[in-house]
């Protein structure tokens, strides 16, 4: 695993077991599909307890956005082909400028495929930064024309 | 010398002096404190005790990828406590007197007296996780077993399931330590240390009814009427309750293993 997808799991509380989940993922797309994955994000949220909770671990490639839904708990993959192929996307987001995360920092993104496919993505606190880079990467960029 | 049982701590602590030379004062609590402290800081120190902190997030992730939640409802260790001298003193009174069945005789095991009583009283040294599931208090107690196994300390299991609704599971860990003497040497005992697990709706009954069970272990008096039939009493309310949250939390569980299912 690139140093880079160690730190940022690491820094989202992604560590020991989970980090063990992560690393399945990510050696599925890239052994077994043989896909080269240039980014990954973790979709979070914060539950009313206060508890980070973790849904899908998304992967990312030039040509594609891949997710592994459910990731802790489940083994279900899938891909798509997004180069020039989204059509619309929609933002949101509290307490976060782009420029600095809080403890109540929470972003979601959804973006639409010209096939109808579509995907939901969520960032609680400093993961925030993570999915804005993330947008402007690989769906701003993707936009078809 | 007293025949009839103590009825309350202050004729407990007189029937000690009287029939067993035992002279409670400032010095038996000054002593109880270092020897208390000392138990409880061998504790924190042991290995056991060091391995379960650095296990607790891998216990936690290891539940959540079995069934999608998380184990503790907290996500530190929590606070080990040390039981107060006068809860100590009270616990030796519940001991030697009211539970004794053999009264004037002494109870199964002996009397519980300075001599012994570091040993006999097995939760000096305490602390209680909360989980969040049912499942929770086994899947945990498992782990606490193994990890006793891997540092060689014998430890025993009792789940608790008390008339009054009281249900929680208390892993007591037979360890030893060097306690002070009274003459500045230090002596080695044998100690059980109290791990108790309950879970998180069992948590929320046990602080409202504390109070209540503290008052009703300080004396011998019973009821009349048992609390079962007193539906006025304060007992009539929370005892049900406990038992109500007990039932209703199996049935969170099978809601849950239902789920898991579809």
């Amino acid at each position: 695993m690139k140093k880079e997808f160690e730190e940022y799991l690491e820094k989202i509380g992604i560590t020991e077991l989970f980090f063990d989940k992560a690393v399945e993922v990510l050696d599925f797309y890239e052994k077994t599909c043989s896909i080269e994955i240039t980014d990954i994000f973790v979709s979070d949220y914060v539950d009313h307890d206060g508890e980070r909770k973790y849904e899908s671990m998304w992967l990312f490639s030039p040509e594609k956005i891949m997710e592994a839904k459910n990731f802790l708990n489940e083994d279900n993959f899938d891909a798509a082909t997004t180069k020039n192929n989204i059509i619309r996307w929609e933002l949101k987001k509290t307490e976060y400028d782009f420029l600095k995360t809080t403890r109540d920092s929470r972003m979601s993104l959804v973006y639409y495929q010209k096939n109808m496919l579509e995907g939901s993505l969520k960032a609680s606190q400093d993961n925030c930064a993570a999915l804005y880079k993330i947008f402007l990467k690989y769906i701003l960029s993707n936009m078809c024309e | 010398m007293y025949k009839t049982k103590p009825k309350d701590i202050e004729k407990y602590i007189e029937w000690l002096k009287v029939n067993h030379s035992v002279n409670i004062s400032k010095k038996n609590r000054n002593y109880y404190e270092s020897v208390s402290n000392k138990i409880c800081s061998d504790f924190k120190t042991s290995s056991f005790w060091s391995s379960l902190i650095e296990q607790f997030n891998h216990i936690n992730q290891e539940y959540y990828l079995a069934t999608g939640f998380n184990l503790f409802v907290y996500d530190y260790i929590p606070k080990i406590d040390i039981k107060s001298f006068d809860s100590f003193l009270l616990k030796t009174y519940r001991k030697n007197v009211i539970n004794n069945m053999n009264w004037p005789s002494e109870p199964e095991g002996g009397w519980i007296l300075p001599s012994n009583w570091y040993s006999n009283v097995n939760d000096i040294v305490r602390t209680c996780f909360v989980v969040k599931y049912l499942d929770g208090v086994q899947f945990f107690i498992e782990k606490l077993q193994s990890l006793c196994k891997v540092c060689n300390l014998p430890c025993i299991v009792d789940y608790e399931a008390k008339e009054e609704g009281y249900y929680a599971a208390h892993t007591y860990i037979k360890t030893y330590s060097n306690i002070p003497k009274e003459d500045w040497d230090t002596k080695e005992i044998e100690v059980l240390v109290e791990l108790q697990i309950t879970t998180q709706l069992q948590e929320v009954i046990r602080k409202l009814i504390h109070k209540y069970y503290e008052d009703r272990r300080k004396n011998l008096t019973k009821d009349e009427l048992k609390w079962q039939w007193d539906y006025k009493s304060d007992e009539f309310a929370t005892n049900y309750l406990g038992h109500i949250l007990h039932y209703v939390e199996g049935m969170i569980m099978a809601v849950r293993d239902r789920q898991e299912e579809m």
